[in-house]
Parts: structure tokens; sequence; C-alpha cells
């Protein structure tokens, strides 16, 4: 049984210019998530990935129940989590942590290194003084930073090692589940490896499973055992980190892989990128997100929104003329 | 002869803490219509050598020493009022952030008819005509409208083809793009390097384009140099650089550099960080972080040397 099921969840902002607009123009309605379903397999990582807008932070903010869900079901480990009651978040979030983006903005520059990994210690399980003291001195060493490092200020550290700091503080009550927004995004790609690597062996020490959320199709293809593609608040394809890059299915998917500017691709010449820009869901029209953009569209698309439905073993994707892939030439 | 050299540069940052040296002893040259990549990481100095090229290095920086020769004339020496010729007329610069470098209170025709208005001397109508002329160039639907909207009303990658526009307004015969799609995201990405490494041909002009991302600059440029700490560390042609690159750091930087395939290995981070440049340290500035370093490196600064064909690198111990 996978750790954690995302079932159709789904979340809708409402987006209208003010009362008048609810009234005369019927409101607006941004469909920021729009009924996503996927799975994470214990001690596995699954990543999310896709361009600014597609929703997959609010996917990750859906599942902390950071903010309430318009609709869908979230199991973790086998128990209902959205219709929680309040009071019982504590107990999940125990489970559950997260590390950000911006390691600039998400430690608070007033606290010290101790007092910044400790504090879910001491919210979770009351843990104070010289037991706290110790703890996170084993967390620093766990992350690659060292026990003098507790004493010190957020602004003493660079941008890798606060980044380390924050995954301490992820780490502190021993979660099953990790979720990190572009953790490695900020930094630089010396920087970045190092933090890559960090995560890559804390997962496999822990046996923590996790939901990488990137932009970077490199780095999702470096760590994650499985991808989900966002586009426009959808999911558009879901399968192995090696299907998703040899074998992808969703035009969409074939046309970030052709963008994905990668050392190896100097040589080649530039694929035709997709034309047009991303969409804001904002009251969508009824058919596929992708079909202004989309070099493969068929009349359907218009009409008819595509079903993310299994299309090859174990390779999901949402799309009317997948299948038909290959008599298509693919984009690049 | 080289449209734009850049001779033993150095720029430096006075500051309360002492003396930051931003770049020091920068060289490198550039054909007409040649494009040229930059790349490094955060701080290594590619957005200040840039600047200094348009003499726009913000206080408390300040050049120290060595040459621009642009055109054959040696840009440091002019007057304010001569750079003021250059700038946008002769050599343009394309910014990273494009809410930021646009004014958000003038409409984008006001915006680009300035340029035309003050370094060409058209009216008012001529400049318009030739606002909508260089916009259809960059491949913005209807011009005419366009030219009426506010920079707010435009989406990221449209922000970045006006900016684009204006940096191509006067057919400069240097355009500098510093990070020109680091804000935007890869489909996008992918549109607004096709768009420049076309225009780039069409004009004929040459290019510095600026970027921490390898993959980008590979796709656009047919030189590249590499930069550490303010220093120019290697300087090759594209092929050279990503098939047989003599530099440590540069080496380092292609194997840290997350792949699908590698996922079964962990990555070559490089081990420390980028040096304190208030105090640098003696010799090889790389040679904290590097695994080949011998005794020579920690006293001797390497010189930009041809290694092999084709690749120039300040190392010791070149090559793999």
């Amino acid at each position: 049984m996978p750790l954690l099921e995302v079932k159709h969840l789904t979340k809708h902002f409402d987006v209208s210019d003010g009362l008048l607009g609810r009234w005369l123009a019927g409101g607006k309605t941004l469909k920021a998530v729009d009924q996503i379903s996927f799975d994470v397999a214990e001690g596995k990582t699954f990543g999310l990935v896709g361009e600014s807008g597609c929703g997959k932070s609010t996917t990750a903010r859906l599942i902390t129940r950071l903010i309430p869900a318009t609709g869908g079901e979230v199991y973790f480990d086998g128990k209902e989590i959205l219709s929680l009651p309040n009071r019982a978040l504590r107990e999940l979030r125990k489970h559950i942590q997260m590390i950000f983006q911006d390691p600039y903005a998400s430690l608070n520059p007033r606290m010290r290194v101790v007092d910044i990994v400790g504090r879910p210690l001491t919210i979770f399980f009351g843990t104070k003084g010289q037991k706290k003291n110790q703890r996170v001195a084993e967390l620093l060493e766990l992350v690659g930073l060292s026990a003098d490092h507790r004493y010190r200020y957020p602004h003493e550290f660079s941008g890798g090692q606060r980044q380390r700091i924050g995954i301490a503080r992820a780490l502190a009550t021993d979660p099953k589940l990790i979720i990190a927004d572009e953790p490695v995004s900020s930094l630089d790609v010396s920087v970045q490896a190092q933090v890559l690597n960090l995560l890559r062996k804390l997962q496999r020490e822990l046996n923590l499973t996790m939901i990488f959320i990137s932009h970077d199709l490199n780095v999702v293809g470096y760590l994650a055992d499985s991808v989900g593609v966002m586009y426009a608040g959808k999911m558009v394809e879901i399968a192995s980190v090696e299907n998703i890059f040899k074998a992808p299915l969703h035009p969409y998917t074939q046309a970030l892989l052709a963008s994905n500017p990668t050392v190896g691709s100097f040589m080649e010449a530039m694929p035709p990128p997709l034309k047009g820009e991303v969409p804001v869901p904002v009251n969508p029209p009824p058919g596929c997100r992708l079909e202004p953009r989309c070099p493969i569209r068929v009349d359907k698309c218009k009409s008819i929104e595509p079903r993310l439905e299994e299309k090859a073993k174990s390779h999901q994707a949402a799309c009317h003329e997948v299948g038909r892939v290959e008599t298509v030439e693919r984009p690049g | 002869m080289a449209l734009l050299e850049v001779r033993n540069l150095s720029v430096n940052f006075n500051l309360r803490r002492g003396t930051l040296a931003a770049v020091h002893d920068l060289s490198f040259s550039l054909a007409a219509s040649e494009t040229f990549g930059i790349v490094g990481e955060t701080g290594c100095g590619k957005s200040v050598t840039s600047l200094s090229i348009l003499r726009l290095v913000p206080s408390p920086g300040e050049i120290i020493g060595g040459e621009i020769i642009f055109d054959g004339q040696d840009l440091l020496k002019k007057s304010e009022r001569e750079m003021e010729k250059i700038r946008g007329r002769q050599i343009s610069m394309i910014f990273q952030e494009p809410m930021t470098s646009l004014n958000p209170s003038l409409t984008v025709g006001e915006q680009i008819d300035e340029c035309y208005r003050v370094h060409m001397g058209h009216s008012k109508k001529i400049a318009r005509d030739c606002t909508e002329h260089v916009l259809n160039l960059v491949r913005l639907p209807a011009p005419k409208t366009l030219a009426d909207r506010y920079p707010h009303e435009l989406s990221g990658g449209m922000r970045q083809r006006v900016m684009i526009a204006m940096g191509l307004a006067c057919e400069p015969k240097l355009l500098i793009a510093d990070e020109p799609t680091t804000a935007l995201d890869v489909t996008i990405q992918a549109q607004i390097l096709e768009l420049l490494k076309e225009l780039q041909e069409k004009l004929k002009m040459a290019l510095i384009f600026i970027s921490h991302n390898l993959g980008v600059v590979a796709r656009v440029c047919d030189r590249i140099g590499v930069m550490y700490a303010g220093s120019m560390v290697e300087l090759a042609d594209k092929k050279s650089l990503f098939t047989n690159p003599q530099h440590p750091y540069t080496i380092a930087l292609l194997h840290a550099i997350p792949r699908p395939e590698m996922r079964h290995e962990s990555l070559h981070a490089i081990p420390g960080a980028v040096c304190n440049l208030f105090d640098p340290p003696p010799g090889c500035k790389f040679h904290p972080r590097c695994t080949k370093a011998q005794d020579i490196c920690r006293t001797e600064t390497p010189r930009l040397d041809e290694k092999i064909s084709g690749s120039r690198a300040a190392c010791h111990f070149p090559g793999v």
C-alpha cells in the first residue's frame, strides 16, 4: 500500500473582481489544482515538475493542510487527512514535514540555529534544555554541519548551509514524508550538487518518502523514482523516471524535455519551441488545457478534456492522441 | 580585427569591510557578429564585467585598471558625454528581470520611442513607426496596440521580448544579455533563446551572453569564457569546452550538473565554498577547492595560456 494516496485533489480560488463581478459575470474561478491523483510508495521519491503557476506548490500546501482543499481526498498511511479536525493536525505534522525553497526567507533571522532546529522538538514532544541541545547537535551532524554551529544565527551561513539547516529542522520530528518545494532552486550548481547528494543519502539512510517539487527536469530526473508532470492545474503524465525521460507520451512532457537546455545538447540544433504561453486556468475552457499550444491537437481536444489514464504499463498520460504517438512526429 | 577587446580589466569595490576585487586582470576579445558566453556562479564577476563595458559599474565600484577597446577606441578614456552616445546606440544591454528594468509608469511604446528620439533624433511619429517595426521583429503580436500597453499588462516572456526590442532598437554592433532568461520558464526560455540567436544572425551583431547555466550558454554561444572569483579561468570554443575541458573548475562544474542517467551515482560536488573575495588566497584562487592542487598552485597565479588547440586555461595542471 502506498504511504500517500492523492485522489481527485482540487483547489479553486475565487478571483472575481469584487461582489459585482461575482453577481454579474458569474464569478471567476482559478482552478489552481484540478482533480489530480497520484500515489507515493514508502521510501520512494515522487518528483513533481511543471512551470510557474502549474499548481505544484499549491499541491504541497494542500497535502500539508496549510490551505483547505476544495475537494478530493488524501490518504496518508491509510487514513484520510483532509477531513481531520484541526486539533488532529499536530499529530499529522509530526509525520509530514516541509523543506522550503528560499533558505533566506524560511529561517527566522532573530533565532539561533539551536532554536530553529529545536523548535519542532519543543512543540511536538516538549523536549527542552540539554536534551534538545543534544538532539540538535545530532541533527546538524546528520546534515553535514557541526555541533558548534548551534549557537550561530542564520546570517552567518551561506545559502547551501542554510538549506542544510532547513533540512535538519524538517528531520527533527523523524517524519515519514518530506515535501521539498524547490529546495535547490536558489543554489549555485556546485552547492546544489552537495545538497542533492545529502538529500539522497538521508533518504536512503532514514528510509524517507519524499515529494520533490522542482521546475528543473535535470534535478528531478536525478533524484526521483517516479515523476508527475503538471500543466495549468492538471496532472498530464505520471511515469517512472526512466519512462518520462526515454519515452515521454504527453506532448507537453515532450516539449518540456526538448526545451530543457542540457550540456549534452550543445551541438544539436534547437528544437522548435512550444508556441504561446502557459495559460492561467481561470474559468478554463472545457477541452485539454494544452490545446492552443499543442503540436498534435485534433478537433475533439477543444471540447473534450482528456482523462489521465494508463497508456502503457505503469505509465499514465492525459492525451487523446497518445497511443497513436508512434505515427506522430515528436517535437525535437 | 576584434570588435571588442578587454585587456587586463580590474574592478574593485571599496567597502567599509575592505576592498573587494570583483574582477581581477580579466582579458578577452570578441569579433564582430560573434556570440560569446560568460558563465560562472554567483559573485564570480560576470555582471560586473558587463557593466564595466558600458561604464555602468555602480558606486562604490571602481574600474582600477585595464583597457576596453571597442571599435578601435578605449571606452575607459571616454568622457561621460561620449559614453552616452555609445550606450544604447552602439552597445546595448538586456537585463535579467524585465519587470524591474522597464519603467512601470510609461507605456511600452513610449519607452522604445525614446531610443529612436534620443539616439537617432527621429520625430515622434517616425519613432513610433520604428517602434512598431522592432516590436514586430521580436515577434510580438499586434505591435500597434501593444505599444500602448503598460509593462504590468504583459507576461514575463512578453516583457523580455520588449526588452530585446529596446536593446535592438538602434541596431547596436554589440548586444550584452545578462541572464536574459533566468526568470523565465523553460518553454518560454526556449522561445527567447531561439529568438536571440535568430536576430543575432539576421542583424549581424556581436552578442555577449551571460548566464550561470552552462546548458543555456551551450545553446547560444560559439565561444565561452568560464569565470571564477573574478578571473577568467578558461576560454574556449564551445566544442572544446564541453568535450575536452581543461580547467579543474570547469570539469567540476560539468560533473556537478545532475542528469537522469547518472541517478545511480552521487554527484561530484565541489567541496567548500567560493573564496572570500576581500582576502583571496594567494596563487590560484581555486586551489583550496581543487583536487589537483600542488605547492605551486598555492604560490603562483597561473596565466590564461593555450593548453590545447582552441582552448586556453589558467591552470598549472590542466586537463583530466
